[in-house]
């Protein structure tokens, strides 16, 4: 007991000194229990949220699931009448069967889309995306509905310019933003009109727009249309009725890839949707697609990437010597016979579009990606005579010690073969 | 003869729907009511496509697949998988479980008729 008037002498000196810290602390102090209070209801307030996104995906696997066995068997049954499966049916059985498989088909659509709509909302809708041939994909879409266009007496015309590269982007949900824009322009169209799909290459964006020559829809309506489970009064050309959530959805899957989907009309005049994907450049594509393969690496940290170059100079005179066709036609070649000799048909590859040409190996070590690469020289040789390339691995960490050195690396990597 | 296709799916209305439509296409059908089933049949069966549901009891789709294509006697069969989840990760853990296809329920019928077809090489 006899040290504690020094002990408190001691601790009035140190007040003294460090009084302008001990206020801080002392302020500090509630401050931080108040922090801990809020994030304490903070996280409580998480959790709630995560449990209720949690019911929200039980319901759109329980939907998914009970809705989607029982309408298979039933579309089944009607779809195996209409084929002749138990024999001939007479014109009137043939005409109300074909009722109740359009139906079902719609009811079908309408499940879909909610839980489509559903799976957006919780953000559990990731892109794949890949390098996409856009006017190809355009293309299969106008084959799908063709035969409708047809029935009803309606000009499918689709246009594009020459020069427009691979869009990156993911083309199953392209597609159905495609589909959903096309099979509104026919639904809204009467006979004898015209559906017009266009690409444009803009500098910053790729523009893809869908007009119709239909009755047009009313300034008052243009934004509501977007909404769910919004349908406006728009003079049918006697098509099916939807669901009110294919636009919202289009929508949604456009902004998803940073893109916009827009309309203009007028009364009278038609209609334009029309929608945007970002254009990559170089380097953005590289970083993307490299940090998305080291997300999908599952059993190790080991990224691999073969690099194949034609000449710069060389592949510049093959450009200058023939039709843009013929030397698309090239890539589209190098690129089908490396994916023969690579591991999977399914590996990421990216193009540059200029003869230069990029392979994922997810879970590859630099060993596993030197065997690839030697494969994909010597199947590739016969393009050697028409112009020079170079092909090289490069590895994490082996080579470059994380995903953005690796992403540095191959640039230079890229430049250096071309040069070579 | 007909192409040899293996059914592997629970719900016994809609494998009975589907039988009669790809037996009438010409298809020979074999069938099994769950993935343990399955996994006992197909190497026997040794079918040109399998269609495979994901939902079964006792082994569910993703291990049937996963176990067919370890098997060097039943790896280079096609595998369709026929199924009525549709979320985005259920289709990437199908294909990470190395089906060959994914075709969700309902479906059209023609559709899925082509694509067995490609993958018959047909």
């Amino acid at each position: 007991m006899s040290h504690l008037p020094e002990l408190v002498g001691a601790s009035d000196e140190f007040v003294t000194q460090n009084r302008t810290y001990l206020t801080a602390l002392f302020l500090l102090i509630p401050l931080f229990c108040l922090h801990v209070l809020q994030s304490t209801a903070h996280s409580r307030k998480i959790r709630a949220q995560l449990i209720e996104n949690q019911t929200k995906d039980d319901f759109v696997a329980i939907v998914s699931h009970e809705l989607r066995t029982p309408l298979a068997t039933i579309s089944n049954v009607l779809s195996n009448a209409l084929a002749g499966v138990w024999g001939e049916l007479s014109v009137e059985a043939r005409d109300e069967l074909r009722t109740g498989h359009t139906n079902v088909k719609r009811l079908s659509n309408v499940v879909a889309n909610l839980l489509d709509m559903s799976t957006i909302r919780a953000g559990r809708i990731s892109l794949e995306k890949l390098q996409v041939d856009l006017p190809g994909l355009i293309h299969s879409v106008t084959q799908s509905v063709k035969a409708n266009a047809e029935e009803k007496g309606i000009t499918l015309l689709t246009s594009h310019d020459p020069y427009l590269g691979l869009v990156f982007c993911d083309p199953e949900k392209i597609v159905r933003v495609l589909t959903n824009l096309v099979g509104n322009a026919l639904k809204f169209t009467e006979r004898g009109g015209t559906v017009s799909i266009a690409i444009q290459n803009g500098l910053d964006d790729i523009q893809v727009s869908v007009s119709d020559t239909g009755d047009g829809i009313a300034p008052e309506h243009q934004d509501r249309i977007f909404g769910r489970f919004e349908q406006v009064d728009r003079t049918h050309g006697g098509g099916e009725k939807g669901t009110g959530l294919g636009l919202a959805i289009s929508r949604e899957l456009v902004e998803l890839h940073g893109g916009t989907l827009v309309v203009q009309s007028e009364l009278g005049e038609g209609s334009t949707f029309r929608f945007t994907l970002p254009v990559y450049t170089r380097e953005a594509l590289l970083e993307e697609v490299v940090h998305t393969e080291f997300e999908l690496c599952h059993q190790s940290d080991y990224l691999s990437l073969i690099v194949f170059v034609f000449n710069k100079t060389g592949f510049k005179a093959l450009q200058e010597s023939c039709k843009v066709e013929e030397w698309k036609q090239l890539l589209a070649e190098v690129e089908r016979v490396t994916r023969q000799v690579g591991r999977s048909m399914h590996d990421t590859l990216i193009q540059y579009g200029d003869g230069r040409m990029i392979t994922f190996l997810r879970d590859t070590p630099k060993s596993g990606a030197t065997a690839v690469r030697d494969r994909m020289v010597s199947a590739l040789e016969a393009y050697e005579e028409q112009c020079p390339f170079q092909v090289a691995t490069i590895c994490c960490p082996e080579d470059s010690a994380t995903p953005d050195d690796l992403v540095g690396d191959v640039d230079n990597l890229v430049e250096e073969l071309a040069n070579g | 003869m007909g192409k040899k296709i293996f059914i592997a799916d629970d719900e016994s209305g809609f494998v009975s729907t589907l039988t009669s439509r790809l037996e009438f296409e010409g298809f020979e059908i074999t069938t099994a009511p769950d993935g343990k089933a399955a996994l006992e049949l197909i190497p026997i069966e040794k079918p040109d496509l399998i269609l495979l549901d994901i939902m079964m009891p006792a082994v569910n789709g993703y291990q049937v697949c996963r176990e067919l294509k370890e098997n060097p006697e039943t790896s280079s069969i096609p595998i369709l998988m026929l199924t009525a989840k549709s979320q985005e990760s259920d289709k990437f853990w199908g294909k990470e479980a190395g089906a060959d296809a994914y075709v969700t329920k309902p479906f059209d019928m023609d559709e899925l008729i082509a694509e067995m077809r490609a993958l018959l090489n047909e």
